[in-house]
Formats: structure tokens, sequence, C-alpha cells
């Protein structure tokens, strides 16, 4: 049992790490808390849900789509919304009550777009065969998710690290002061951020009916919760941090799954509160370098 | 033509106003100093000129064009570097500090200008891949004035360069400002220590977001009032 709340802790972890990472580069770089996160994994869910539904395309193929929809949707919204947050006195505060109102219009129009029942995905699309290992069996799915995760973990690194807009990022991410000093295209690089961010959250949104069970409009709330606490726990801004933190949080709350099963949805919060109180910048705040 | 050419500028914070009717120039290749207090306005200034923070009136010239609305990245572009007080980004390495300031060029010249401070600055050579918030006080200065190097510009303005600094590094700095003089660009400083005045080919005082002088170091020197009112010299 021990094997397999660690095994399938990681292949979760890793998901939830990759469903949080969206959350933790717009707020890096513009200090924007999107509180309407888990709603864009939610829709997200439910383009897989319908594309294969109505078309039968393989969730893997709707993942390009999605995130090529909503890195555009994202991108349009930025220009009329983030520039006046972020000239604000209190980014951070007045963010929390835009993107509050925004997930609640998302939810209320999930609803009248979706309707209320929850909506899933076959686990057998992605091969009925398990995955054996150390003497257990897993959901191929939950394998191919974590797989896909670990790509788009890679992928956003090799973007961040290797490539100009990347690096801008990140200089914005250190201070947006000082390199807006330097004369880089601050505006712009955010734009491009708000979109990956929100591309990569719809992107997760594919893949979550595999690992969650199904969506419906309340789903979001909920997955908003679990990325916050993961990227708090991994460290506010470090986007390498929420892969550490969604590994802790999945094997966490497998773990508790396992042996205190009726505790498990307390998982994000002791984890929050426990590394709110032991160490608030989190497990790679600041003192270690982002690299 | 002068390379920088302000006239009747007035700005500030939001609508709070610190600048009025301020007109100066600087010359190609010259050292000119912002001597003032503190809150005389020298940050405004230099944030107005770089285009961080609107001009409300009047006109700011570089190399000949009107920049007076561009945005920062356009006056960068166009050979301007701003050195800030903080100068460096802390979670970046030192080399990619120095690639910042370079952002512009096109990549082979980055890559030449960036051997070029390597050579002429080996300390940041041999730190190149440490993150730039682990160097100590002067180092980081050094490490911000290269990388406002990095660029070719024709003009550096320069916030503060002694703030936070020994005297002894003040000098280091002082020593390191004449070695790149006769290199090329020119360099506008806001200072308020008037160490940074030997060598200048000219002082603007400024204070209470006015001009109040205008002229050579020699002048100022000789301007008793001027010297006793700003600087409690006698």
């Amino acid at each position: 049992m021990l094997e397999y709340s660690i095994v399938a802790g990681i292949l979760f972890g890793v998901f939830f790490g990759f469903m949080a990472l969206g959350l933790n580069l717009i707020f890096g770089v513009m200090q924007v808390v999107n509180l309407a996160h888990g709603d864009f994994v939610v829709l997200g869910g439910y383009l897989a849900v319908i594309a294969y539904s109505a078309g039968h395309i393989n969730p893997v193929v709707s993942l390009v789509g999605a995130f090529v929809l909503f890195f555009v949707i994202a991108f349009a919204l930025y220009f009329p919304v983030i520039p006046r947050l972020t000239r604000s006195k209190d980014p951070e505060m007045l963010s929390l009550i835009l993107f509050f109102g925004l997930s609640q219009i998302i939810e209320a129009l999930d609803v009248i777009g979706f309707g209320n029942n929850p909506r899933s995905l076959p686990l057998a699309i992605m091969g009925a065969a398990p995955w054996h290992f150390l003497g257990q069996s897993y959901q191929m799915a939950w394998v191919i998710t974590a797989i896909v995760s670990l790509v788009m973990i890679g992928a956003t690194y090799l973007f961040l690290y290797y490539t100009r807009i990347g690096y801008a990022a990140r200089a914005i991410m250190g201070s947006r002061e000082e390199a807006a000093a330097s004369g880089l295209p601050v505006a712009q690089t955010s734009a491009i951020i708000f979109g990956v961010g929100i591309g990569l959250a719809a992107m997760a949104g594919v893949l979550s009916p595999f690992m969650i069970g199904s969506v419906d409009p309340s789903t979001g709330l909920g997955l908003t919760t679990i990325a916050f606490a993961i990227v708090v726990i991994g460290s506010l801004g470090n986007p390498l941090g929420s892969v550490l933190g969604g590994l802790v949080y999945g094997v966490s709350v497998m773990l508790m799954q396992t042996y205190f099963s009726s505790w498990s949805d307390l998982v994000p919060y002791l984890l929050l509160l426990i590394i709110v109180l032991a160490k608030p910048s989190g497990l790679l705040g600041k003192g270690v370098r982002n690299a | 033509m002068a390379l920088l050419a302000v006239s009747s500028l007035s700005g500030g914070y939001g609508t709070l106003q610190v600048l009025s009717d301020i007109s100066f120039q600087v010359e190609q290749g010259q050292q000119v100093v912002l001597l003032g207090a503190n809150g005389a306005g020298k940050t405004t200034l230099l944030k107005t000129l770089v285009g961080l923070l609107p001009t409300w009136q009047g006109t700011v010239a570089f190399g000949g064009e009107d920049v007076t609305a561009a945005p920062t990245s356009r006056r960068v572009k166009a050979g301007m570097a701003f050195l800030s007080e903080m100068g460096v980004i802390g979670t970046l390495t030192v080399e990619e500090n120095l690639k910042l300031g370079a952002y512009y060029l096109p990549g082979s010249e980055a890559r030449r200008q960036l051997d070029t401070i390597y050579q002429q600055l080996p300390l940041l050579k041999e730190k190149n891949r440490l993150a730039a918030g682990s160097l100590s006080g002067g180092q980081r200065k050094v490490l911000g004035f290269a990388k406002a190097l990095m660029g070719r510009p024709r003009l550096i303005l320069m916030d503060e360069p002694s703030s936070g600094l020994a005297p002894v590094m003040v000098n280091d700095l002082l020593h390191l400002l004449e070695t790149y003089r006769t290199a090329g660009p020119a360099f506008l400083i806001a200072e308020q220590n008037i160490k940074f005045l030997q060598g200048a080919d000219h002082v603007y005082v400024l204070d209470n977001g006015r001009m109040h002088f205008d002229g050579t170091p020699e002048e100022l020197d000789a301007d008793a009032h001027i010297k006793a009112a700003y600087f409690g010299l006698t």
C-alpha cells in the first residue's frame, strides 16, 4: 500500500504541479492572483470532453487546441484588464477581487453552456491495459497524463531559460521596475506570459478528467485552492517551485487517502498552514537561486 | 547639436508635481553632474528622461530626435542607458544581468561586448554564474555599471552611484568612471556626493524640482552663495 501511495502520489503530483504552473507564472510576472485559475482548468476539461464526445478527438490532440485557444483568449483579456491592475497601488488585493468576479462569471457560463452534471472521459481512451510497477498496477491514463505534464513542465523551463521572451519574463519576475528601467518590453512580455499561464491551465484541464474523475461548473474553486496551496508550498513566483509543491501535495494526498481517507480533502489546507508557519517563503523561497 | 536637450520640462509622480521648468543640455562625451540633496527631484528627473515617468510639459530631445513621448524601450534603442540606484536584478545571474543591458543589440555584437567587458572587469567573469544578489554592494555597483555599458550607449544616466558605498569604494567607482570616460559615452550623474565633481565638464544644481545653478565645477566652487545654501560648505 505504501508503494502504491507513493507512486500514485508522484503521478498525481506531477500533474498537479503542472496544473499550478500557470498560476505561478502569472503571479511571478505581474503580481496578479488569478482566482479564476481553476475555472480555466475546468474550461479545458469541457473542451476535451466535448471534443471527444462530438468528434472522437483524442485528448492528446485537444491539448494543442486548448493551449492555442486559451492563449488567444487570455492575450485579448490582458490589455483591457491587467495594465490597470498593475498600475494600481495594491495589485494583489485588487486582482483577488477582480478574478473572484471572473471566476463567478465563468462558473455561471459553464452552468448555462454545459449544465450542472459532472462530465467525464473514459479512462480507457488512453489505453485499457494498466501499468504494472513494483507489484502494483496503475491506470495507463494516469501515466500518460504524468508524462505529458512532465513534458510541458520541461517545455516551460526551456521557454523561460532559453528564449528571449522567457529571459525577459524572468527579469520582470526579479524586478519589474529594474526590467522597465533596462528598457525591456514589460507590457508585451506580461501579455504573452498571461496567455501562456492560462493556456497551460487549459491544457492541464484537458487531462483533468482522468485525474479528478470529472468536471462540473463548481470544480474550479477547489482546483484554484489546490493550485494556490501548491504554489505557496513551492514558493510564490518561482515556477520550478510549483513542481516541487505538486509532488509534496500529490504524495501527501495519496498517503492520506490510503491511511485516513476521510481527511484527505483537508490536505491542501493543512499543507498551507504548515508551510506558512514553518517556512513562509515556500520550500524554494528566497535565498535559493532560480536556476 | 547637443546629445540630450531638455527644455522647460515639468513632471512628477501621479498628480504630485516634482519638477518645474527644467532646461539643460548634455553634449556628446561629456560628464555632467546633477547635484542635489535628498528629495530635490534627481531620481524623478532621470526617470522622466528615460521615459519611466511621463513628461508633463516641455520637450526631451535625444540625438536630435524628439523623444518626449517615446517609451523607455525606444530611448534605450536610441542609445540611452539608465543605471538605477539598485542597478541589477538580484535573482538573475551576473551574466544574465549583463545581457539585459544588451537586450537590443544583435546577438553577435552582444557577445563581443560581453567579451570586452569580461576582459576589462575580470571580477565579473569570475562570478558570471552567480546570482547578482549574492554580490557585495560594491561588486553590484560595478555590475550595474558594466550592464549599462553593455548596450554601447551614447548616454548613461546614473542615479546616485555612491549610495550605500563605503568611501573607499566610491573612489574605486570614480576611477572606473574615469577609465570609461575617454571611451565614448556621455554621463549624466545625479549625486549628492561632491566627489563626483572631479573631472566633470558641467554641473547643474537641482533643488526643490528647479534648476538653481548651471556652470562648470570651477564656477560652482567660486559661488559662495550656492555652496553655503546647498552644501553647507564655506
